[in-house]
């Protein structure tokens, strides 16, 4: 059944202005429950634009979006899309609103007018699901990159969506910053059975979703599994995006003759595949 | 730097700390309206003790709660210099009659009622900065932004918006430390290409920080933009419909704490107005 269901949609910026200009251009997909995507696409391509019209901070220039039927565009249903659709954005300094973690993950709830007590217990949850439960007290100040992101993370399962979308939310993070913060997504995502929307430019993180979208100027060039859109090395290239590496290792020995498997795309694969060589 | 969100609250467990921050404004206001109602050394002590309990109860060291007198130790200078000077008592004879002495030297003079009032208004001085002093040792800013939004829920029915007021507070707290540290990553890289912070006179100084404000005000509205489209994603609509986590609940401390309060005030009002018309009350207002 698809949670998310965008139709024609069309985004400018400055609409009608001379400074117009398109952002996403007539796109169209569904997103089911308890998919993992990950939306890809160079810079400028329109992924963060597309982040911010499926909770309904954009409104549509033209085309729809409806979340659980619900069209973002009506402000009566505000409330109902953004409880459904949880973003967390790049950096995590800009999304903490309180100076105590715990004041910080129950901003959602308490927005929701959620009873003191199922609040407290949503909070436990949050951070027990990001694995911060003993950070409950303190304050972000001190915590690593990874740390922040996986509280700002806590801060939107507090509120309970169905689909969690992260905005580049590794962006700014070190290696072991962006391994924490995925490892974190796809434990919530198979705990909770949680619908992900992940937009990134890195493809190793695309490799962990089940379906790949990328994005080329404002449109939808590749939407696929994501095994087919990764492993097709030359088609990415295309679109200013790079493969995984493991997939374009295996490219470049196909290429200089090495009969070696079309669809890798994790080091794994990789390496079996190469082991099944003679 | 980092931690001025906490204010300059002294991290230790006690009585005091753990009281309901509501409590602690409006006994903080009592205390001050009290010590205007005193006006002899008498019970200035007797304040002075109470304050004193206080303090060793809320287990910050007595040195760093007298230490925030220090701000104000040149106005406790003056005041009391300009009062022993200019106060003329009850005249000559009168102030040589009662105290034994009054000297004069040009537009000065000292005697003994100034003397004494000079004194009474550095006792007083220096205990109002020590109450208010406590309660920032004690109480977070964010605990004392909560009583205060709190406190004047009442005047939410005159439309005044206070839980935004409430709201804007605490994310100041909260954005303040995270503005600084950018500030000096800007200022780091100015230095890195140049830039010259601590040379030249105050002029040459105040421009060559010119280069690091304008970038932060544009950081710090770019910020406010990421700020606000995270609140809305966190279904941020306003105080209505809205409910809170810690429910601010007043227990059997926080009333003992009030009734202390009311009581000192009370002990106070006696000394100063004698209603009764004791005799042992009245002795003691003559110091």
């Amino acid at each position: 059944m698809s949670i998310i269901s965008v139709k024609n949609l069309t985004y400018a910026y400055n609409e009608g202005l001379e400074d117009e200009v398109v952002a996403i251009d007539n796109v169209s997909f569904d997103v089911n429950e308890g998919e993992f995507i990950a939306l890809v696409g160079s810079n400028g391509s329109g992924k963060s634009t597309l982040a911010r019209l499926l909770n309904g901070l954009y409104k549509p220039t033209k085309g729809l979006v409806t979340v659980r039927g619900f069209d973002t565009a009506d402000r009566a249903f505000t409330f109902d899309v953004r409880s459904t659709v949880g973003v967390v954005f790049q950096n995590p300094d800009n999304q903490m609103v309180a100076t105590i973690i715990e004041d910080d993950i129950a901003f959602g709830p308490e927005n929701l007018g959620i009873e003191p007590a199922e609040i407290d217990r949503r909070v436990d949850w949050a951070l027990e699901c990001v694995g911060m439960k003993e950070h409950r007290k303190g304050t972000p100040f001190r915590l690593s990159g990874g740390q922040k992101q996986r509280i700002a993370i806590a801060g939107v399962l507090a509120i309970k969506p169905k689909v969690l979308v992260l905005d580049e939310a590794t962006a700014m993070l070190d290696p072991r910053g962006k391994k924490e913060v995925m490892d974190t997504v796809e434990r919530i995502r198979s705990s909770e059975d949680m619908t992900v929307i992940m937009i990134t430019h890195f493809p190793e993180e695309a490799a962990r979703a089940d379906r790949v979208i990328a994005l080329d100027r404002g449109r939808i060039v590749i939407d696929e599994p994501s095994r087919s859109a990764l492993s097709d090395v030359e088609r990415l290239r295309s679109f200013g995006l790079d493969a995984p590496l493991p997939a374009r290792v295996a490219h470049t020995l196909r290429r200089n003759g090495i009969a070696i498997d079309k669809d890798v795309i994790s080091a794994e694969e990789l390496k079996e595949a190469l082991c099944r060589l003679k | 730097m980092k931690d001025i969100s906490f204010g300059q609250v002294y991290p230790v467990e006690s009585p005091i700390h753990r009281l309901d921050a509501r409590a602690k404004l409006i006994i903080t206001i009592t205390y001050i309206v009290t010590i205007f109602f005193v006006d002899t050394f008498v019970v200035y002590g007797v304040v002075a003790v109470a304050l004193l309990g206080v303090i060793l109860l809320s287990r910050v060291p007595l040195r760093k709660v007298l230490s925030s007198v220090k701000v104000i130790f040149f106005l406790v200078v003056f005041t009391f210099v300009f009062t022993l000077l200019f106060n003329r008592g009850m005249g000559p004879e009168a102030e040589e009659a009662a105290y034994g002495y009054y000297i004069e030297f040009g537009p000065f003079v000292i005697c003994g009622s100034g003397l004494i009032n000079a004194g009474r208004l550095a006792c007083r001085l220096f205990l109002l900065v020590l109450g208010p002093s406590l309660l920032t040792f004690t109480t977070t800013p964010m605990d004392l932004t909560a009583a205060i939004e709190h406190l004047l829920s009442p005047l939410k029915l005159l439309r005044l918006p206070i839980h935004e007021l409430a709201m804007m507070m605490s994310l100041t707290l909260r954005l303040i430390p995270t503005i600084m540290e950018e500030t000096e990553k800007i200022m780091n890289a100015q230095k890195a290409r140049g830039a010259c912070f601590d040379h030249g006179n105050i002029f040459k100084r105040a421009a060559a920080l010119l280069p690091v404000l304008i970038p932060m005000f544009i950081c710090s509205l770019k910020r406010a933009y990421e700020l606000a489209d995270a609140i809305d994603s966190r279904c941020y609509h306003g105080a209505k419909g809205r409910t809170k986590m810690k429910v601010m609940k007043y227990r059997v401390p926080d009333i003992l704490a009030y009734l202390f309060s009311a009581a000192l005030l009370f002990a106070v009002l006696v000394f100063a107005y004698n209603w009764w018309g004791w005799s042992w009350v009245a002795e003691f207002a003559v110091i």
